[in-house]
């Protein structure tokens, strides 16, 4: 997640005296960065997934489930025997925020040729075999987006005991520091975030309500006063940054051949963002209950909101300089190419001093809106030893800034003095159980990007209608209950927007009939007379382009299991988690999730990832056979 | 625009009371169709290919004038000049021009010619860097054999030869069909498309024999008659009342397609068609 840079941490006192040299030279670095590739076109389609992995160790004997915190050593061993040894080997692996979690990533990115999408899931086994290899007995890398007793009591191996009180990085009744990550950044952007905010971040997450659910549901922290005013009834109270960046996900990143195209495809997929997050769904339960909703996306952004109380509003502002009406870690807020300006109808906070030094430096007001907006967030942790930079050839002040606003889309600059080219980050998704459906997903939204560009296709709304759909993509069930505003006339304003940024279209105001309420199975298969889908619009992408046989298989079955989570007939990961709590003879209907349900479920996804056994509600029943024929034949790599 | 030329694409003078060819260039420009109406009944293709005709002919029609059809010189060329696309030299490079060709009639094999020359000429370039041919109509209850492949393959090695294509191949073949053309052709087939329908399920030996001699397995989703000549003559009396339409029959169609190689975006998209006038 970010910048690691290695060094001596400074404090959120020391790092506040810093912000403003910080900011002004993240500045400076994008400007230089901007000038010399501004003009850069022609790059070629590259493009990477990035999974999410927690390790876990089965307690067989006493039905236990743990999170084991070995991440670093596993890590390190695993980029000892790949990458240092071999420049071009297959699997990269990278630290992650939980002491239990490794991140893994294509050696080298994918290209633009169709064949490409067939080796993403052989990699992602290969990532899989790599990482489970290294593990002791009992233990397993599991892809799974919150461990439902994430904040348990034991919950760890070793097991540690939190520890509340000041010095520590969360101070959290939950979750012991012991479970962070060792590297120095993960604990020192916990501790800065906590003392940016004056408080302890606050989770609350509704409960579901279960047959047996107390009501109101109340949990009681008679030690701690801070808990006891930020729990709410009826709500599952988390108290760590910990319970959100804790979680697993799944992102895509591609190059675009230009600047133009980065910022087209950005706005294209933000609109993408909500719909695929629900289809996503993935996340469940939190610390031991069951919750209401199905993702993690809003656990995460409260669990590193680092806004004082000042500037999310509960007190007029002294110190601070804006009103904020976000975390750092949520929706974009502005569109960044022209087509979308019109839609850009949410009040934007920026700083305004640097937006105008961006449009003196001759950066359009677009581009340079959205980094002013980046850029009223202070840096969360800085190095002693990386304070004085070389603007013109370092990009770490700005990277500090930019890698901390976690949104829905990134859009990333190229580094100083590389051969890549401008890219577009999708970070929505949730991970999902076997390499079978995460494949499935990264290959749905990069193909998505070849069909917008291709049919130049816009879906671009009323941004603040995005934000409702985020809302509404996070409840439970969204998948089939909820009701998304979607753009109906897809195919028509997209003309020419690719190239020159396109023409801001003149109609000063939009007409509300541009879009409308529809269901995820309406945007993603289509409905008669009302929405072509997107399923078949892909469809007709596919068919112009030259695919071999085995790569079409495999899209024909990736397509089939998106096009079917859509429609209901196969289930998310997240309503698949519900009904097997449910079913399980432990469980009293009280929402409550212990650890020997925890230990049947997780063994339960560990099987199912490892094709030991089916699970036909969820992947459906046809392609296993299919694949593992495949699979067979390709054991060879 | 409208323009009339001979075959030889020399503008004429004097057009001729009865035109004998009718060229159709067919621009679908590169939008999805959105077609609600028959979602899931009618392939998608097919529906594709009878919107961009009539929408050709229509505009077409509307542009020319009246005279002009019932005159009829011997080549009517109905082009859209705005949906066309030409090329861009300096981009050839980055671009893979493809094409796929459907013969429609019962004619001579130098369709195949004049379909490539024309596909040439119109998207502005020197050479198509791949042509499949679809299985040209054979009656019912026959079995296709090498034979019904001879004529217009060799047309293709021709062309292959004088540089107008750089890879060739078939649609539909099973393994023994692309086994006799593979020992019999100079120019051996380059790819052989499959039906999606049997993309998770290829018969062994066809994919065993692909793979011994590097022949590439494509899929495609196009119908056993992309078009009909019913459906063309339907089209073709929708937009132009005067025409006759029952007097011409669909020689030959051929759809392109130009992608960007290393972004894997469709660049253009469009089909050309050629008819002739019934016992011209």
């Amino acid at each position: 997640m970010g910048l690691l840079s290695q060094g001596s941490p400074l404090s959120w006192e020391e790092t506040k005296r810093h912000a403003d040299h910080v900011r002004r030279h993240g500045i400076l670095q994008f400007l230089h960065i901007y000038h010399a590739v501004k003009d850069r076109h022609k790059d070629v389609l590259k493009w990477g997934d990035e999974v999410e992995y927690m390790l876990v160790s089965f307690d067989h004997e006493n039905k236990k489930v743990q999170l084991v915190l070995s991440g670093e050593e596993v890590l390190e061993t695993l980029q000892e025997k790949g990458e240092r040894t071999n420049p071009n080997h297959p699997t990269l692996w990278r630290p992650e925020y939980g002491s239990y979690m490794i991140e893994g990533t294509p050696g080298q990115p994918y290209g633009g040729t169709m064949s490409e999408f067939n080796t993403v899931e052989d990699n992602m086994r290969k990532r899989r075999k790599e990482a489970t290899s290294l593990l002791e007995e009992n233990q397993a890398v599991c892809t799974i987006t919150s461990f439902p007793r994430l904040g348990c009591p034991g919950f760890t191996l070793p097991e540690y005991k939190p520890n509340p009180v000041e010095g520590g990085a969360s101070k959290s009744l939950f979750f012991p520091d012991e479970a962070i990550n060792k590297h120095p950044r993960f604990s020192t952007l916990t501790r800065n975030i906590r003392h940016r905010r004056g408080e302890k971040v606050v989770i609350n997450v509704p409960i579901f309500k279960d047959k047996n659910t107390p009501s109101p549901f109340i949990e009681a922290f008679p030690e701690d006063d801070e808990a006891a005013r930020a729990s709410k009834p009826d709500h599952i109270y988390m108290d760590a940054m910990g319970f959100g960046m804790g979680n697993c996900c799944l992102q895509v990143t591609f190059q675009a051949c230009s600047i133009s195209e980065a910022r087209y495809l950005y706005d294209q997929l933000a609109t993408i963002c909500p719909i695929v997050m629900a289809l996503s769904a993935a996340s469940p339960f939190y610390r031991g209950y069951v919750s209401d909703i199905d993702c993690r996306w809003g656990v995460i952004s409260a669990s590193v909101d680092d806004r004082t109380r000042e500037e999310r509003g509960l007190e007029p502002l002294k110190n601070n300089n804006y009103r904020i009406s976000k975390s750092r870690y949520d929706s974009i807020d502005s569109y960044l190419s022209e087509c979308g300006e019109k839609y850009n109808d949410i009040n934007l906070t920026i700083d305004k001093e640097i937006y105008e030094q961006l449009l003196q430096e001759g950066i359009d007001r677009l581009l340079a809106q959205h980094v002013a907006h980046l850029f009223i967030r202070d840096p969360l942790t800085l190095f002693e030893e990386k304070i004085h930079l070389d603007d013109a050839n370092e990009s770490d002040h700005f990277e500090n800034i930019q890698s901390t606003n976690w949104q829905t889309m990134r859009f990333k600059p190229p580094p100083p003095n590389s051969d890549i080219g401008w890219r577009v980050e999708f970070r929505p998704m949730e991970v999902q159980l076997t390499d079978f459906e995460n494949s499935a997903y990264v290959v749905f939204v990069v193909l998505l990007t070849r069909v917008i560009l291709s049919y130049k296709l816009d879906f671009l709304i009323p941004l603040s209608k995005v934000d409702e759909n985020m809302k509404v993509a996070q409840k439970r069930d969204a998948v089939l209950q909820g009701m998304f505003y979607f753009r109906k006339d897809i195919c028509k304003g997209g003309n020419a927007m690719v190239d020159g940024y396109g023409k801001a279209q003149n109609s000063a105001e939009l007409a509300p009939e541009e879009y409308t309420l529809m269901s995820i199975d309406t945007i993603i298969n289509g409905k008669e007379g009302v929405f072509p889908g997107l399923i078949p619009i892909l469809n007709s992408y596919l068919e112009n382009m030259e695919v071999d046989v085995d790569t079409r298989c495999s899209i024909l079955n990736y397509l089939k299991l998106i096009k079917k989570r859509a429609s209901g007939e196969l289930m998310t990961v997240a309503r698949w988690m519900r009904e097997f709590i449910t079913n399980h003879p432990d469980y009293k209907q009280d929402s409550v999730i212990t650890d020997k349900i925890n230990y049947s479920l997780i063994l339960k996804c560990n099987q199912i990832a490892n094709e030991l056994c089916e699970c036909p509600e969820l992947l459906g029943s046809s392609f296993r056979k299919v694949k593992y024929s495949r699979s067979k034949t390709d054991s060879s790599n | 625009m409208v323009q009339i030329s001979n075959s030889g694409g020399t503008p004429r003078t004097t057009a001729l009371r009865h035109p004998s060819e009718l060229e159709l260039k067919l621009f679908p420009e590169t939008t999805f169709q959105p077609n609600h109406r028959q979602a899931h009944k009618i392939n998608s293709n097919t529906q594709e290919l009878r919107d961009c005709i009539q929408k050709t002919l229509n505009e077409w029609s509307a542009q020319i004038s009246p005279e002009l059809v019932r005159e009829f010189p011997d080549v009517l060329e109905c082009t859209v000049s705005h949906a066309i696309e030409k090329i861009n030299p300096d981009e050839r490079e980055e671009m893979k021009v493809s094409a796929k060709l459907f013969i429609v009639g019962s004619n001579s094999s130098s369709s195949t010619r004049n379909a490539v020359d024309m596909a040439c000429s119109v998207l502005g370039v020197a050479h198509l860097d791949s042509v499949i041919i679809a299985s040209p109509p054979i009656e019912d209850g026959v079995h296709l054999s090498l034979e019904h492949l001879q004529p217009y393959w060799e047309e293709l090695e021709y062309l292959v030869q004088s540089k107008k294509i750089v890879a060739i191949g078939t649609s539909d073949l099973d393994k023994t069909q692309l086994e006799q053309l593979y020992q019999w052709a100079q120019v051996k087939p380059n790819s052989n498309q499959v039906n999606l329908a049997s993309c998770c399920v290829m018969p062994p030996d066809l994919t065993a024999f692909a793979k011994q001699f590097d022949i590439q397995l494509l899929t495609h989703n196009d119908p056993k008659e992309l078009l009909s000549e019913a459906s063309f003559q339907e089209a073709l009396q929708e937009s132009i009342p005067d025409i006759q339409a029952h007097e011409w029959v669909p020689l030959w169609l051929l759809r392109y397609s130009v992608i960007v190689k290393s972004r894997g975006i469709i660049k253009s998209k469009g089909y050309i068609l050629q008819a002739k006038r019934r016992g011209s």
